[in-house]
């Protein structure tokens, strides 16, 4: 049985020159992108002439792959349904058991097929159980099939894009299916809450990172994330961006992201190492396998066209105060320029504020407005329109999708484009020689906005007094808001506040666009000599090229009014093209050998090579960093004014490993498998570039053993299971020597940049390289251990999943930082150890499953993570996974001994130990803010999820909630509102004066006394003395993570129509939040630093989106 | 068509599993940085990150803790500075300058230079080294010493230990004295890759007697028998020249720019004046007639220079402030800025030092001589006249009668006065030593409690987050360092 399944994976395919289908896929870009707005005549009832044409034409396409079987017998005929809904199958295969005799269903799922009595017709489906008809005297066959989902023969798809069946192998995997993965932009964030142990992080924005991690992080400093595999080749999920989190922040999202969903037929989540030892090095995170659509055998041409419409919301605001209003110092609230909130109480009387233009002034009443920040933000709005055809033959399979997203983003004049086009076939173009291949093209073209400090305009919005008018800027011809120019030829601005320029000025002058060409592709041959072995190569590519274009309006305006002198808008411009091409190749060469020992023993060998080379080319060109531009408007590197600033990075490494494989399995009830693998990488010293690794696994389904007794109507599955598995890492590029790099010289603003100019000659300079070498680095390694067992309760009713693993990581290769008294900034090392321990938990339950179509799925998980740095070296107890945001904060996040990865460590408020109170200064009143703290780590303690499937006939309903708890983060937010004066906190005690609570001072003696009359101001402790440790908030959070409601149209209801399948739905996700009270500031998920190690600092990034939206899905 | 697939297949084994490993996989050698590097591109290199750290924070710095400038009420960057609470995140850059861009380069000269027998690059990079610890324990007390810079060595140190100050004390006598005994203007000299004296060893012989002069009288208060011993050693050195300040010209092209200006004019700070005459200052070269007011600031259109009192930030304006002049590289307006030197050590401040030992009777010479010389170096340095009315004043002549405490708070007030704009991380390091100028105000911005001022640096978190050898708690801004004690 297993070895069927073995064998049907060896897909035939179309053979098809590649050229041509790249040319096809160009005109069907060009025609997706014109006609993106007309798809929509193809809703039933508008334009059926087109309609019908369209698919006429398609079908004529097919005649000339399409062969015809026949032969003459008896005719029957019947139609194929899902058990689930009653809904159609077409393109299900109806076979004649023992011949070569095969049909398949239509679009209405009807077949007709000549057989004769006493044969034996066989349906199967892919993601369906296979059933067997007896042909006797009837012409007629209804059939309805019942859905593998709940099934444990459940066919999954493991390392080297083997397929197995899930109750042979002894380690934990899950599958996740294009109907679970709901309506969401982003392929990755679609997982969430689906697979017990996968932690995501994302935005939600369409475009925006998603951080994805499995069981934890088992590196210090490397990629803590899964391997992204698409049909077996890797891909890259790489997320490039600047570590600068202060300023000109933007997320240009991961390439993990870029796959269109629609194309997912389902995803493998392989858990821990052990499942993924034979992908090597680049899997010691586990790896997430995407199996994308494909078309089915004797299947004629199906169409399906779906389009969305999507509306977007920040999910949550901070909570401002409304009590206090434009002014400094609990006062002043005429001062023309102030842009803080720290006035006098809201009187409700009018005020004049801003500069005097011409004598006049403009006039508020100064009361609060509470959305004056809400109200800026425009509603997301995302067009999504998807087509795919795909169909097959006897021999062959062809599929095609095309794609297209449209999303105009919640900050005006910002958007995010992809387009995308797949496809894929194959062929068995003899009996021994088989092939398949798949290429996508993805393009993305996005305006992008800014986050951090500077000019972005959350900085500029979140730092307006609770009265200022935001929405009344926008008109920038008005004086009062824009800029304009005086009778004198001066160019003046006539804005309100001096310290932050208009939010609508800013999005006018500073624009950030990315452009990415992306294509993936895999080629697979197989050869098939004698029974039993099998030979495939198979290569892939990943090619993208990333650019970024980044440009600052050079403009200088003073203020009309002279009371405002010094408070000038300047900005020397800038324009940078920062381009990235990446290019990752990939072979292997797999050899299987099946075949069966004794009558209950079979065994499968593997052999395979692999070659992987990556190579990464970036070119950052700007216009000098002080200089800027030229000439204003003019956004070239010509138009630089000094000297052009520019870098290139090439990096460049390559890969071979050779990995073995062997699986026995007895009476298919006891299985044994054991991989080892040896890799051999460029980027580690030739003397020990070399190493090897081991996994063993075995799964014994005990349920075997009682099969036909009544007890297995109770527990009708079990099965528990056992594996070790090791696996080795190789080093980053170019890690093995200490170099000298040109000098730049950065301080905290501004710099030096070598050559420069001195007594009329021109000086080059280079300068040691801040990061110390080591030319004796040894591979990292992560060795796991996992238990688990799977059982089925009430007829598979009641499915339950429990793994326990623990993963121990040693020798990691780090750049350590250090301290820069030793003269450098950081040293690669092979430190530290670190262990996760975890339980998983995964349920399903199908409580309801009625006859007349209710259908109630229940499904849940549960992971607690327990991760602990064990240690790092003699000399070291910590290192640094992020330096701290310089500037304006002091907090870090390390890798200490004895705590949890991804703890905050920084300046917090000093506490005497013995009482646990904060200190104060006797003289002030005020908080010590001088000590240094660990706050907690970003790591959540447990993740829960709940979700529910519910099917009535045509209707359906979905939700998932998911949780997280007791991680912590950092709000940059909370800082700057806490600043201004503009948070509810900063209202506390009506502004007056009180005492720091549970607070002590140091007396005359050195002893701490309770403070209970020294009082404190709280405008001197919002302004400057609260430290960044108070910035540190609790990120537990449940979230309503997706929900759907939709219906399908019966067949009946389609009887006249030329649909076979129309569904309505209504969808949302990321729709609601709960957190603790102490989170008055942000969604916990948002991170300033994407997809990298470093997660937890909220600093002004882009606020998280709830999505709600309307699909149409059509099937012709 | 079989033949073609078997030979493909054949032929993709061969090529990814049989031929040359070894070669394929060498690829591993940095094309993005060099391997190495001579003394002549890494000399410029550490003068520069010296005096980037010199010119940007610590000229800011210093600058309004010298009470030379305070903060626009017009804008907020420096409040934490006149509020005297900076945090610990804003030591972090200047360090790293110190540290990392001047110090590990200064030593790879020093290690280079041995190596390929270039004494002179050694020679100043040993004085430059000298110069850099010693500003990094002036403003930061206990750092780093004997055991820093030897991340690379073979004997690597990752963790280097914290030395006490006096001990650093000692080991800059000995670097200085090191470099003196190497110095050999016959010996092949650098050019213009010496950015600071163009490889005159001349000038660098008189830089090394100016800087240990400086050492030894930092202990003058502290431990007043080995600033003796070290000051006395100096007997008939010559010091830094008339007109022969060690200092780094910049020009006006971005990014290479004086580094204050640098930052005033670069993307963040978009020209934003917030640096203002501080009426501590004003009010001194005002109330003294002293014409070189008009050399450190700018006047507002009334023509007079204008200040306000240190701190007051937060009151609202009355009237618009003097800007610091484009020599001192800290006028928004003035492009000029750009072009201001950043000054190591000067020909005024070497007769200041001078006048001081000549009072304190470790130097033979006429202290009122040197006095008069500082403060006319001085106004020749800004091209300003009038030095001997100035110095004619009853209230500015030297004190020749009065005691040595009156006469070096004569010579250190001059010194500060001097320094305006320029040298203004030294002055505030005077000022700590010695208490002069007397006339400082507490800011009004303060927020740490009354009398407190501030006196030292705070360890940045970089040190404190990664060294285990860093002190466990950091300083209070309040607190002083040794020397001062």
């Amino acid at each position: 049985m297993r070895f069927h399944a073995l064998m049907a994976l060896r897909l035939g395919a179309v053979f098809i020159k590649p050229e041509k289908k790249i040319k096809q896929t160009t005109t069907k870009i060009l025609f997706m992108r014109k006609k993106t707005t007309h798809l929509i005549p193809f809703i039933p009832g508008i334009n059926t002439a087109t309609k019908k044409a369209l698919r006429k034409a398609f079908l004529a396409m097919l005649v000339f792959i399409l062969p015809l079987f026949a032969f003459a017998q008896q005719q029957v005929t019947g139609k194929v349904t899902a058990q689930e809904d009653g809904s159609a199958l077409p393109g299900v295969s109806v076979r004649i058991k023992n011949t070569n005799t095969g049909t398949a269903t239509d679009a209405k799922g009807n077949y007709t097929i000549t057989a004769s009595q006493g044969s034996i017709l066989v349906f199967s489906f892919i993601g369906y159980n296979e059933q067997e008809i007896p042909v006797t005297s009837g012409l007629r066959y209804n059939v309805s099939l019942q859905s593998v989902r709940t099934s444990l023969t459940e066919i999954i798809v493991t390392g080297q894009g083997v397929k197995r069946e899930k109750r042979s192998l002894g380690y934990a995997v899950a599958t996740i299916n294009k109907e679970d993965l709901g309506d969401n932009t982003s392929p990755i964030n679609a997982l969430t809450g689906k697979v017990a142990g996968l932690n995501i992080t994302s935005g939600y924005a369409p475009g925006a990172s998603s951080r994805i991690t499995l069981r934890g992080p088992t590196s210090f400093s490397g990629n803590n994330q899964p391997v992204f595999v698409i049909d077996g080749i890797p891909v890259s999920n790489d997320n490039i961006r600047n570590t600068d989190f202060l300023n000109d922040q933007v997320d240009y999202g991961n390439r993990g992201n870029d796959l269109n969903p629609n194309d997912i037929e389902s995803i493998t989540v392989l858990k821990g190492p052990a499942a993924a030892a034979l992908y090597g090095s680049i899997a010691s995170n586990g790896a997430i396998l995407i199996t994308t659509k494909k078309g089915k055998k004797n299947s004629p041409a199906q169409i399906n066209f779906s389009t969305s419409y999507q509306l977007s919301k920040i999910l949550k605001f901070p909570t401002f105060q409304n009590e206090f209003g434009e002014g400094n110092l609990d006062g002043i609230p005429d001062d023309r320029r102030e842009n803080f909130s720290w006035g006098e109480k809201f009187d409700g009387k009018e005020r004049p504020f801003g500069q005097i233009i011409n004598g006049k002034q403009q006039l508020k009443v100064y009361e609060a407005i509470p959305n004056n920040v809400k109200d800026f933000f425009d509603p997301g709005q995302t067009f999504n329109n998807n087509l795919t055809v795909s169909g097959g033959n006897e021999k062959s399979t062809y599929f095609l999708s095309v794609g297209a997203l449209n999303n105009k983003g919640i900050i005006p004049t910002t958007n995010y484009n992809k387009y995308s086009v797949r496809v894929s076939g194959s062929s068995e173009f003899s009996d021994k020689f088989s092939s398949q291949a798949s290429l996508g093209y993805t393009n993305i073209s996005s305006l992008l906005p800014l986050g951090g400090q500077t000019n972005s305009v959350y900085a500029s919005i979140f730092q307006q007094p609770r009265d200022a008018p935001i929405v009344d800027f926008k008109d920038l011809s008005n004086p009062y808001n824009g800029t304009f120019t005086g009778a004198d030829g001066t160019n003046y601005y006539g804005y309100y506040g001096a310290y932050t320029k208009n939010p609508y000025f800013l999005l006018q002058n500073y624009k950030n666009s990315n452009s990415v060409e992306r294509v993936n592709g895999t080629f697979s041959l197989s050869y098939k000599p004698i029974a039993g072995l099998d030979i495939t190569e198979r290569i892939g590519a990943d090619i993208y090229s990333d650019r970024r274009y980044e440009k600052a309006a050079k403009y200088s305006f003073v203020p009309f009014d002279p009371f405002y002198e010094g408070n000038n808008w300047v900005d020397n411009g800038k324009y940078s093209q920062d381009v990235t091409n990446y290019t990752q190749f990939n072979h292997d060469l797999i050899i299987t050998y099946t075949t069966a020992l004794t009558r209950d023993l079979n065994m499968k060998l593997l052999a395979g090579n692999n070659f992987r080379m990556t190579t990464s080319n970036n070119l950052f060109s700007a216009t000098n960093t002080t200089g800027g531009l030229i000439v204003p408007g003019f956004y070239n590197l010509d138009n630089s004014n000094g000297p052009v600033n520019s870098t290139n990075t090439l990096s460049q490494r390559r890969l071979y490993g050779f990995y073995g494989e062997a699986d026995f399995d007895y009476k298919n009830m006891l299985f044994l498998g054991g991989t080892i693998r040896n890799d051999v990488s460029s980027t580690l010293p030739t003397n020990n570039n070399s190493y090897v690794y081991p996994s063993v696994n075995a799964a014994f389904v005990f349920s075997e053993l009682y099969k036909d007794k009544a007890f297995s109507d109770i527990l009708s599955f079990g099965k528990v299971r056992v594996s070790y598995a090791k696996v080795g890492a190789d080093a980053p590029a170019y890690r093995l020597q200490t170099t000298y790099t040109k000098t730049d010289v950065n301080g905290d603003f501004g710099e030096i940049l070598f050559p420069i100019n001195s007594n009329n000659a021109t000086i080059p300079g280079f300068a040691r390289n801040n990061r110390i070498g080591n030319p004796n680095l040894k591979p990292e390694f992560t060795s796991s251990f996992e238990v688990g067992t799977e059982l089925s309760f009430l007829k598979n009713k009641v499915n339950l999943d429990v793994t326990y693993y623990s993963t121990k990581s040693t020798n990691q290769i780090v750049d350590v930082p250090i301290p820069n008294s030793s003269g450098f900034n950081n040293i690669t090392l092979n430190v530290g150890e670190m262990t996760n321990k975890g339980l998983e938990i995964g349920v399903k339950a199908t409580p309801v499953n009625t006859a007349y179509g209710l259908r109630v799925e229940l499904y849940g998980t549960y992971s607690k993570l327990d991760n602990k740095v064990v240690d790092i070296n003699d000399k070291l107890d910590q290192v640094a996974i992020s330096a701290g945001i310089s500037g304006t904060t002091a907090m870090a996040q390390v890798a200490a001994k004895g705590r949890k990865y991804g703890t905050f460590y920084g300046t917090g408020l000093a506490v005497d130990p013995a009482s646990g109170k904060v200190i104060i200064d006797q003289a002030t009143g005020l908080p010590l803010n001088n000590a240094t703290n660990y706050y907690g780590s970003y790591l959540p303690d447990y993740m829960a999820s709940f979700g529910a499937n519910i099917s009535y006939k045509g209707f359906m309903l979905k939700f998932l909630f998911d949780t997280k708890q007791g991680g912590v983060f950092f709000s940059n937010t909370k800082s700057l509102i806490d600043f201004g004066g503009y948070a509810l906190e900063t209202a506390t005690n009506g502004r007056q004066d009180y005492v720091f609570p549970n607070s002590v001072y140091q007396d005359a003696n050195g002893k701490y006394v309770d403070n209970t009359s020294i009082k404190f101001h709280p405008y001197d402790y919002w302004t400057n003395v609260v430290p960044a440790g108070e910035h540190i908030i609790d990120a537990s959070y449940i979230k309503l993570r997706e929900a759907s409601v939709g219906y399908s149209f019966s067949q009946s209801m389609l009887r006249h129509t030329p649909f076979s399948k129309l569904t309505v739905l209504l969808y949302g996700n990321n729709l609601f939040l709960w957190v603790p009270g102490s989170n008055k500031f942000a969604d916990p998920e948002i991170n300033s630093q994407g997809a990298s190690n470093v997660q937890g600092y909220e600093f002004l990034s882009n606020p998280s989106l709830r999505n709600m939206g309307i699909k149409l899905d059509v099937s012709f | 068509m079989k033949t073609n697939i078997k030979s493909l297949i054949l032929l993709s084994a061969f090529l990814f599993s049989s031929a040359g490993c070894k070669k394929l996989l060498d690829v591993n050698t940095d094309p993005n940085n060099a391997l190495d590097a001579p003394v002549e591109v890494l000399l410029p290199s550490a003068e520069t990150g010296l005096t980037f750290a010199v010119g940007n924070t610590l000229t800011i710095n210093g600058g309004i803790w010298s009470q030379y400038w305070t903060q626009s009420p017009t804008s907020s960057q420096y409040k934490s500075l006149d509020q005297y609470a900076p945090a610990q995140g804003d030591f972090g850059n200047v360090w790293f300058n110190i540290e990392v861009d001047a110090l590990e380069n200064f030593q790879k000269v020093i290690d280079k230079g041995n190596a390929t027998n270039k004494k002179q690059y050694v020679a100043i990079a040993m004085l430059l080294k000298a110069y850099a610890f010693q500003l990094s324990t002036d403003l930061w007390g206990d750092v780093p010493f004997s055991e820093a810079l030897q991340g690379d060595a073979t004997t690597q140190i990752l963790n280097p230990k914290y030395d006490s100050q006096s001990d650093i004390y000692n080991g800059l006598v000995k670097l200085v004295d090191d470099a003196t005994k190497l110095i050999n203007p016959d010996e092949p000299v650098p050019g213009n890759d010496d950015l600071i004296y163009q490889g005159d060893m001349e000038k660098w012989l008189r830089f090394a007697n100016t800087l240990k002069l400086r050492i030894g009288l930092r202990l003058a208060k502290k431990d007043a028998a080995r600033a003796a011993t070290i000051v006395k050693s100096l007997a008939g050195a010559d010091f830094i020249q008339p007109g022969e300040p060690a200092l780094q010209n910049f020009n006006s092209t971005g990014g290479q720019q004086n580094p204050l200006y640098g930052a005033i004019a670069g993307t963040v700070l978009n020209t934003t004046q917030n640096l203002v005459a501080s009426s501590t200052a004003v009010d001194f070269f005002n109330v003294n007639n002293d014409p070189r007011l008009f050399a450190f600031y700018d006047p507002i259109n009334t023509g007079n220079v204008v200040g306000i009192p240190q701190g007051s930030f937060n009151a609202p304006p009355t009237t618009t402030v003097s800007p610091p002049s484009a020599a001192t590289s800290g006028n928004a307006k003035d492009a000029n800025s750009a072009l201001a030197p950043v000054k190591l050590m000067t020909d005024y401040e070497a007769s200041f030092l001078q006048a001081e030992a000549v009072v304190r009777g470790w130097l033979s010479g006429d202290a009122e001589e040197l006095y008069n010389a500082g403060i006319t170096y001085s106004f020749d340095a800004y091209h300003v006249d009038g030095a001997a009315d100035y110095m004619a004043q009853p209230a500015i002549a030297f004190p020749a009668g009065g005691s040595a405490e009156e006469k070096i708070k004569a010579i250190i007030t001059q010194k500060w006065a001097a320094m305006c704009g320029n040298q203004t991380i030294e002055a505030w390091s005077e000022w700590r030593r010695t208490g002069y100028p007397s006339f400082f105000v507490i800011s009004k911005g303060s927020i740490i409690g009354a009398g407190r001022w501030p006196g030292i640096f705070l360890y940045p978190s970089s040190e404190l987050t990664r060294n285990p050898n860093a002190p466990k708690a950091n300083h209070f801004v309040y607190d002083k360092v040794w020397w001062a004690n």
